[in-house]
């Protein structure tokens, strides 16, 4: 059996989400939790995003303001490397602190501005 | 996972074409990739091409070109000098397009177009002074320097590369970009490539 990969969410009620494969044309799992917790009054009690044998836990939820998940991938033209990485993280005043996990289990840390991640975290406009 | 395309406007139509595995060449010409640009000047001419520079894959008709004139000017195809902005150099007279596409709709954020050494991406490339713009209606209308040897200026750094607008959820995002290079030494300038990278949900 296939270990799963993907982001999963504890929420406020005590119900665990997992990331579910894309359905063409609708909005991610992530985007569409987004949703469902402000139409449900819920909130992210915890984060964790797992690839292969690497599990990332964002910050608990009692220090931070909200959560944040995304991908960043890039691509180069001549050489044509590509780079495709899943982050989770945590929303800490005007900062979002991420981590970052590759297929290949390397991992990095980030900081980057509140104003401009604000798409991927729960608390995003709806 | 979601793919990235490097395209470029010529070929039969022409039509936004997918680069494949060929490469930008930046020539002196508008029709012969073989004809270097001189140290100093910027390229003449913009083609596909299969090696370094092998031949030309432009197809029916040549890439577009866009030369460097000034900080705010640009020159299309060898013609007149113009205001750099979206009017004047339309989406489809641009060097490159960048199509992303996802099987979801996902928000973009923190593109960004680089240039670098091709082996490094924080690192930039040798023996290039590179300019870059992006077209879109609410854009910034000056050229970005992302390469500059001379200064250390080029490759995945912040203020050294190109950023891109954030777009709203799609299933498909375009990113239309235009590039303008000078060597600043003789030869093939082999340690360059391009890169663009982006954060999505």
């Amino acid at each position: 059996m296939e270990k799963f990969q993907g982001w999963t969410a504890t929420l406020s009620n005590g119900e665990n989400v997992w990331e579910t494969p894309p359905v063409p044309g609708e909005r991610t799992a992530w985007q569409k939790l987004i949703t469902r917790l402000g139409t449900e009054n819920l909130i992210v009690t915890s984060l964790r995003v797992q690839r292969g044998r690497v599990t990332l836990h964002a910050l608990p939820h009692k220090i931070c303001e909200g959560y944040y998940q995304a991908y960043d991938q890039y691509l180069s033209l001549y050489t044509k490397e590509e780079s495709l990485k899943q982050g989770c993280g945590a929303v800490v005043g005007d900062k979002v602190y991420i981590q970052w996990v590759d297929d290949n289990g390397n991992v990095w840390s980030d900081i980057r501005p509140f104003d401009t991640e604000k798409p991927h975290t729960t608390l995003r406009d709806t | 996972m979601a793919t990235f395309f490097w395209e470029y406007y010529g070929g039969a139509g022409p039509a936004w074409t997918d680069m494949s595995t060929n490469t930008v060449v930046f020539a002196s010409s508008l029709t012969d990739l073989t004809q270097p640009v001189t140290v100093g000047q910027y390229n003449d001419g913009t083609h596909m091409g299969n090696d370094d520079p092998g031949t030309d894959q432009c197809g029916a008709n040549h890439a577009n070109n866009i030369k460097y004139i000034s900080s705010g000017q640009f020159q299309l195809n060898a013609g007149g000098s113009e205001t750099l902005n979206s009017t004047n150099l339309a989406w489809n007279e641009n060097t490159l397009r960048v199509r992303f596409t996802d099987a979801s709709s996902v928000a973009i954020t923190n593109a960004r177009f680089y240039t670098y050494d091709g082996s490094t991406v924080t690192t930039e490339a040798t023996g290039v002074v590179a300019w870059a713009w992006q077209c879109t209606p609410s854009g910034v209308n000056t050229w970005q320097l992302v390469n500059n040897p001379a200064s250390g200026i080029g490759g995945d750094n912040s203020t050294e590369r190109l950023t891109l607008l954030d777009q709203a959820a799609s299933t498909e995002h375009h990113y239309y970009i235009s590039v303008t290079a000078t060597p600043t030494s003789v030869g093939a300038k082999t340690l360059f490539d391009f890169g663009v990278a982006l954060t999505y949900s």
